[in-house]
């Protein structure tokens, strides 16, 4: 009977264990926030990440294509600064619908600002183009991991599409998640001329650091482009953490009737079911498929299994699209791959065409 | 589809070359020889309990990287060999396994054979090693002694508790039977939520080839068997979906006796599958997809008495549906491993006993049954 007894300890014990990836949802929380001194900025709904601060400054790290921030100066009133990074380059900011000129011309992904704060005020990041409801097109891809050094074979291939207004990373970003790594990784963004929006995969996960988090910003997160809802998930440890449920279920709800687009790192389901490159459990895998048929999701992006698959969650179209770099799937003719994807708003299509990148 | 069967060929032919030799070695061992009493020929026999614990501690230490050292020291120096020569086919696995789905990216063709290869080498490893530290830590005859006769009849009742922080289910009803008729088996289980909607209905059916059955007592408690099941898993109208299962799985044991007499009354269980499955939904079109079935399980028996029964087992199941699911290890490895657990059966009073299994995947599950048990020896 001790036996016995220590088995049931064992296995209630460790269902402490199994919340796996709240962590993460309490850093995406995090995410877009800061002080400085009496100062305090607040990035609304985590879409750009507070990099550098210092008096009367600030640097923020673009993870949609706009956003607004809360600044509250307390104390130190006058003239801030303002460095956007990862934006597009047209974006424009405005403070009380009142544009603000530039400090110099935008070199692509890349602005400055300067203007007077005398209290809390709303700085609002606008794409000049966020309400039109016509067909654009952005990029997708994943899995850059350890092939960092020819990225720039990606980026020059990406840069040959300038109607892409923007590229989305569905996670493995990096090989092991390392400070460096992701140095590394922002690095060689400079070569790409549209911003990149990002979510982690397994191989971004820091421990205890969350270098992704500090970084790029929220693992999930969601926002309205032309249009068109999309909506990162994070599902890094192969599921999807209780807390971030919440945000997923509501981010689907006001994404029902519009074009929505999900995207997150693992897959629910892998197209192969026997390599299950996917959830860790199937149930909830089909838990959240059945959430996305719910609410009317119109594409599907993943990324994890090095190859390109086209096939559907139920009646989701779906893409794997992890041909950034990593170990490329044997056999099956696809290589380092990225698509392009053209979204439209009033029809709620998106069609995705490969652009398969040489030497693969 | 052509990929579904060159993967399923690939795997039998690797996994069945030792699963046939394995098998022609023991066909000759089906007869009515009765349950060995005692041990005489345990190299180990004449070890007081303190040096078993020094020998313990030297099967840990260097052990843990040269398995088999605590026989070694223990002077069993042929068992030590062997469990040595174990861990290194175990490492040899592992590393062909890994090796295989690096060089392939995890093709598509080579997924499942690798898979089973992987996890069968981590077994044989983990085994090599289990059996170091039992062999000298236990006395003479081992812990236990199998059921060399199988119990035409096995009845389980009793409750599951399973916590899964994604889903609102905890308490479950198990009931379970196992029905045997020479070589065949037939068992039926359902897992009922008391607090939930969910449902789990099993139907296995199996064919011993060789082992314990009801009509016939085997040497020890090896066996080989094929078994086909259909479970159907009902997550309940708030979760929208239902889950459908076909599997066909080979499942072996091996009592350890058979290569030494100081590892009697431990054995090691695998088993190799794959399944078909088939999601229902309420909201979109139905999918249907594979699964890599199979797992392995180290343990030993518990008890010597003719009428009873006992074992205690470590068990690692690399499925990805049920209750407990796969284990979410962060990092790279992330969605691959399946859960890990661990089963007591004992035997308790006159036809009944009890079964406790936990596991852990994305789930804990545990499970506590109460067994009736008709037909069956030592």
């Amino acid at each position: 009977m001790t036996r016995l007894a220590l088995v049931l300890a064992v296995a209630f014990l460790s269902a402490g264990c199994l919340d796996v990836g709240n962590d993460r949802v309490e850093q995406d929380r995090l995410v877009g926030k800061a002080t400085i001194d009496d100062a305090s900025i607040e990035v609304f709904d985590g879409l750009a990440t507070v990099r550098e601060t210092s008096e009367r400054s600030l640097t923020l790290w673009g993870n949609a294509p706009q956003f607004d921030v809360f600044i509250d100066p307390g104390t130190q009133t006058g003239t801030w600064t303002l460095n956007l990074q990862n934006v597009m380059s047209d974006v424009r900011v405005e403070i009380d619908d009142q544009q603000i000129e530039p400090d110099a011309q935008p070199i692509e992904t890349r602005q400055s600002y300067t203007f007077d704060l005398d209290s809390p005020t709303r700085v609002s990041v606008v794409a000049p183009d966020a309400d039109d409801l016509s067909s654009f097109y952005f990029i997708a891809f994943a899995d850059i991991q350890r092939r960092i050094d020819e990225v720039d074979d990606i980026y020059a291939q990406m840069a040959q599409f300038p109607e892409a207004r923007f590229c989305l990373i569905s996670g493995d970003l990096t090989p092991n998640g390392g400070f460096d790594e992701f140095v590394r990784f922002q690095k060689e963004l400079e070569a790409l001329p549209i911003p990149c929006f990002a979510t982690l995969g397994n191989h971004d996960l820091s421990g205890d650091d969350h270098y992704f988090h500090k970084f790029f910003g929220r693992g999930n997160q969601s926002w309205v482009f032309r249009g068109v809802r999309f909506t990162f998930v994070d599902s890094a440890t192969a599921g999807v953490s209780t807390d971030a449920w919440p945000w997923i279920n509501g981010w689907l709800e006001e994404g029902a009737d519009d074009a929505h687009l999900v995207m997150m790192h693992i897959p629910p389901l892998d197209p192969n079911g026997f390599r299950n490159g996917a959830f860790a459990t199937r149930a909830e895998a089909n838990k959240l498929i059945n959430k996305l048929n719910e609410y009317n999701v119109d594409i599907a992006i993943y990324g994890h299994v090095h190859t390109f698959y086209a096939f559907t969650d139920g009646d989701v179209p779906s893409y794997v699209t992890g041909g950034g770099g990593g170990i490329p799937q044997r056999f099956d003719g696809i290589g380092r791959h990225f698509l392009l994807i053209r979204g439209d708003s009033q029809t709620q299509n998106f069609n995705a065409s490969i652009e398969r990148v040489f030497p693969d | 589809m052509r990929t579904v069967l060159v993967s399923v060929l690939v795997t039998f032919a690797l996994l069945c070359a030792p699963t046939l030799g394995f098998a022609q070695s023991t066909t000759k061992l089906e007869s009515d020889v009765p349950v060995v009493e005692a041990s005489a020929a345990d190299p180990l026999a004449h070890l007081t309990a303190g040096e078993r614990a020094v020998y313990s501690g030297l099967a840990v230490v260097p052990g843990i990287a040269v398995h088999g050292a605590g026989h070694w020291f223990a002077g069993d120096r042929s068992t030590g060999y062997k469990l040595l020569a174990m861990e290194g086919i175990g490492l040899a696995m592992i590393g062909l396994g890994l090796f295989s789905l690096a060089i392939t990216g995890a093709a598509s063709q080579f997924v499942l054979p690798t898979t089973h290869l992987t996890y069968t080498g981590f077994g044989v490893f983990i085994g090599s090693f289990a059996e170091d530290l039992y062999g000298v830590a236990t006395p003479d005859n081992g812990t236990g002694s199998p059921q060399v006769q199988a119990p035409w009849l096995e009845a389980a009742l009793g409750y599951q508790y399973a916590y899964n922080p994604n889903f609102d289910f905890g308490s479950f009803a198990h009931v379970g039977l196992d029905g045997r008729w020479k070589a065949w088996r037939l068992s039926p289980s359902l897992w009922l939520a008391m607090d939930d909607e969910n449902v789990r209905v099993e139907a296995d059916a199996a064919y011993r080839f060789i082992g314990p059955r009801p009509d016939r007592t085997a040497e020890d408690g090896s066996y080989l068997e094929l078994e086909t099941g259909y479970a159907y898993h009902n997550y309940g109208e708030e979760e929208g979906f239902a889950e459908h299962s076909v599997d066909v799985l080979v499942n072996t044991r091996y009592d350890f006796q058979r290569l030494s007499e100081s590892l009697a009354g431990s054995f090691m269980d695998f088993a190799w599958g794959i399944g078909i499955q088939r999601y229902v939904r309420e909201f979109g079109t139905a999918d249907s997809t594979t699964i890599t079935l199979g797992g392995f399980a180290w343990g030993f028996y518990l008890g010597h008495g003719p009428d009873g029964w006992g074992e205690f087992a470590l068990v690692y199941d690399h499925r990805h549906d049920g209750f407990a699911g796969g284990f979410k290890f962060p990092g790279v490895g992330s969605g691959v491993a399946g859960s890990f657990g661990a089963r007591l059966d004992l035997h308790v009073w006159d036809k009944f006993g009890i079964r406790a299994t936990t596991a852990i995947g994305s789930a804990s599950v545990s499970t506590l049954d109460v067994v009736y048990q008709i037909g069956g020896s030592r």
